[in-house]
Parts: structure tokens; C-alpha cells; sequence
């Protein structure tokens, strides 16, 4: 049976500034040796480990799954798998947009945990309104990509998260 | 009785809550009523993040705490919001039949004799009863038609075999 390709990516509790990669391919093609991976931002600009030197990551064939640590902070991606053959040559691909919010999310959640230990959080209403504009930027850029496949205004508002993240001490008053 | 809710089952307690206490926001009067106008969407912030962690890692030990300050959150509309979607069946008590309590009507027939007279059944023995025959159309006299003894029900009438002939018999309970 010819080879239909197909992917999943996954984050990592705990790992954030990593994607895991697994094929889920059906059927197969015997010309296939390798796989390159490119992960591509808003700006056309490509995400590549540390060291790496060309454009993208190399995922050995032989691995149906892959870990790539590539990520500073929360991303819109344009990812593009190939299935390529002896001396690169062309095979196939399989093309998604997807956000990478593990960063935001993680910081979100801690921010319910402060709530559940100490409730009286919710009448703040700085914590209120900055946590319900933290979750207003992370929905906003899932939703670009999901509905618009629109890596710019998703990659914007992910970095509004971002943004809010690291002002997070200015913004959420947790010890009121 | 107490209930104990799943992870799974707060969270979509949570998810019907916030559209009741929206719904209660909506039909209130003058200052919502006392609502909180916010509720809906605290519910809402911190149910993303319960969701968010219970889908990425379902046995967080963090999450009893957030899923149950969630569960808090949505009250009063939790009830409400679980009756909804039946949550919480484990705490439900499905209703038995006690062994040794014997319910009427009793239908019999042919196959229900253990003699050609004799009705098995220990649990009738010291209740009033009545027998409807449906074969000669009419209720059995009682000491006369059929005795009651400590075995089952014993029809006296003469003629009678349930061996020999098909019968369908009513047994009822009445009280005087």
C-alpha cells in the first residue's frame, strides 16, 4: 500500500521549549530513508536546535518518534514534514499550522493554583481582569491558527501571553 | 450520601454551570440579583485550566485541588449543571428487590407447578390472597379451591392437574 503521510506533535508537561513529533503514516514506501522537519515562524524565519545549521531537523526514518527543543517561548508554527529518499530526493510531505502554547498555558494554570489556595484572589480585580486577558491572548492565537491558519495574529497574540508572562509579578498580585 | 466527581465530570459541570449562571444573570433583575456578573467567566478561566492540565496530564496530583476549587466556583449551578449531564452516578442508589419480600401480582402457569397441584413459593405463606383462574373464569374460593401452606400454594379444586392441563393463574394480595 502506497505511504499516506501524517503526523502528530505533542508538548511535554514540564518541557515546554520542546515539541515531540510521531508518525503516523499508514502504509509504506521502501524508497523512504529519512525525514527532514521544518518548523517555520510568522516571519518566515525557520526554528532549529541549537547547533543546527541548515534550515531543518533531520528525523531518521527509522525513529516514528522525535523530540525537537526548539522553542524560546509560545509559537504559531507552519510545520512541514518531508519523507525524502536516497540523496534527499523527494517523496512526499505533510503540511499543518499549530500552535505551541505550553509556556502561557503552564503560567495559566499556576495562576488557578494560587486561586484554589487562596480564593479571595478573585475579588483582586487587577488578578481577575489580567487573568482574563492572559486567557483572552492564548484563545485568541488557537483560534487563529485553528480557524485561519493565520501564523501573524496568532504569533501576536502568543506574544501578548508572553508578554504578560514575564510581567507577571507586575500584573498578578498573588500574595493578597 | 456524598458524591465524588471525576476530573472529567467537574469539568463538564463546569462547562454546563457557567451557561446556567449566565442564563440566571441574564432573567435576574435589578444588580443581577446579587450574581456575581463575573461568575460565568471565572468559571470559564479556570475551567480552561483544568482542562488544559487534565488533558495533559491526567493524574496530576495539582489537579483534586484545582478541579475542586473549580467545582466550587460554580455554585449554586453545580447541581443543576450535573443533574444535566447525569454526573455523579456512582453515588446514585439503583433500586433492588429485597430477597423474601414477594411481589404481586403473581402470573403462573403450567410450567410454574412443581405437582400437579402445588405452586412452589415460601414467600406467600401467611398472606391474604386471591386466585384467579383464568381457564373457568373466576376467582378460586379460598380453603375451598386451594389451600396456602408453608411449601406454596396448593389448588384442592377438583379436576385440577397442572400436569395434565395448561392453567394461567393470577395470584394477588389483598388486605382486609
Amino acid at each position: 500500500m502506497p505511504i499516506t503521510p501524517n503526523f502528530s506533535t505533542s508538548q511535554t508537561l514540564g518541557v515546554p521549549e520542546s515539541i515531540n513529533f510521531t508518525d503516523t503514516s499508514t502504509g509504506s514506501d521502501v524508497n523512504i530513508v529519512t525525514r527532514h522537519v521544518y518548523m517555520q515562524a510568522y516571519d518566515g524565519t525557520f526554528l532549529v536546535q541549537e547547533g543546527t545549521t541548515t534550515d531543518y531537523e533531520i528525523w531518521d526514518y527509522a525513529a516514528s518518534t522525535i523530540t525537537f527543543d526548539v522553542l524560546p517561548k509560545d509559537y504559531a508554527l507552519l510545520i512541514t514534514v518531508e519523507w525524502l529518499g536516497v540523496s534527499g530526493i523527494f517523496i512526499t510531505s505533510k503540511q499543518y499550522t499549530l500552535g505551541f502554547t505550553l509556556f502561557n498555558e503552564t503560567y495559566d494554570y499556576q495562576t488557578t493554583q494560587n486561586l484554589a489556595a487562596n480564593p479571595a484572589l478573585f475579588n483582586d480585580n487587577n488578578f481577575f481582569n489580567h487573568k482574563s486577558e492572559f486567557r483572552t491572548a492564548i484563545d485568541a492565537g488557537n483560534q487563529a491558527v485553528e480557524f485561519a491558519s493565520d501564523l501573524y495574529n496568532a504569533q501576536l497574540a502568543y506574544d501578548k501571553a508572553t508578554d504578560m508572562r514575564i510581567a507577571s509579578r507586575y500584573l498578578f498580585n498573588t500574595n493578597s | 450520601m456524598s458524591i465524588v466527581y471525576t476530573t472529567l465530570e467537574k469539568i463538564n459541570i463546569a462547562k454546563v454551570s457557567q451557561y446556567y449562571c449566565l442564563s440566571a444573570i441574564r432573567k435576574a433583575g435589578l444588580f443581577a440579583d446579587g450574581i456575581d456578573i463575573d461568575l460565568p467567566r471565572k468559571i470559564y478561566l479556570v475551567r480552561k485550566n483544568v482542562e488544559f492540565m487534565y488533558d495533559i496530564s491526567p493524574s496530576n496530583s495539582t489537579l483534586f485541588a484545582t478541579s475542586t476549587f473549580l467545582l466550587g466556583l460554580c455554585a449554586p449551578y453545580n447541581m443543576l449543571a450535573a443533574n444535566t449531564i447525569n454526573a455523579g452516578n456512582s453515588g446514585t442508589i439503583s433500586p433492588i428487590n429485597p430477597s423474601g419480600v414477594q411481589q404481586y401480582p403473581i402470573y403462573i402457569t403450567q410450567a410454574n407447578f412443581e405437582t400437579a397441584t402445588l405452586y412452589p413459593n415460601t414467600n406467600i405463606f401467611g398472606t391474604n390472597i386471591i386466585i384467579y383462574y383464568n381457564q373457568i373464569q373466576r376467582y378460586l374460593i379460598p380453603n375451598v379451591d386451594f389451600e396456602v401452606l408453608s411449601t406454596g400454594v396448593n389448588i384442592t379444586m377438583e379436576g385440577f392437574d397442572a400436569s395434565q392441563y395448561d392453567c394461567n393463574l393470577v395470584i394477588e394480595k389483598f388486605y382486609n
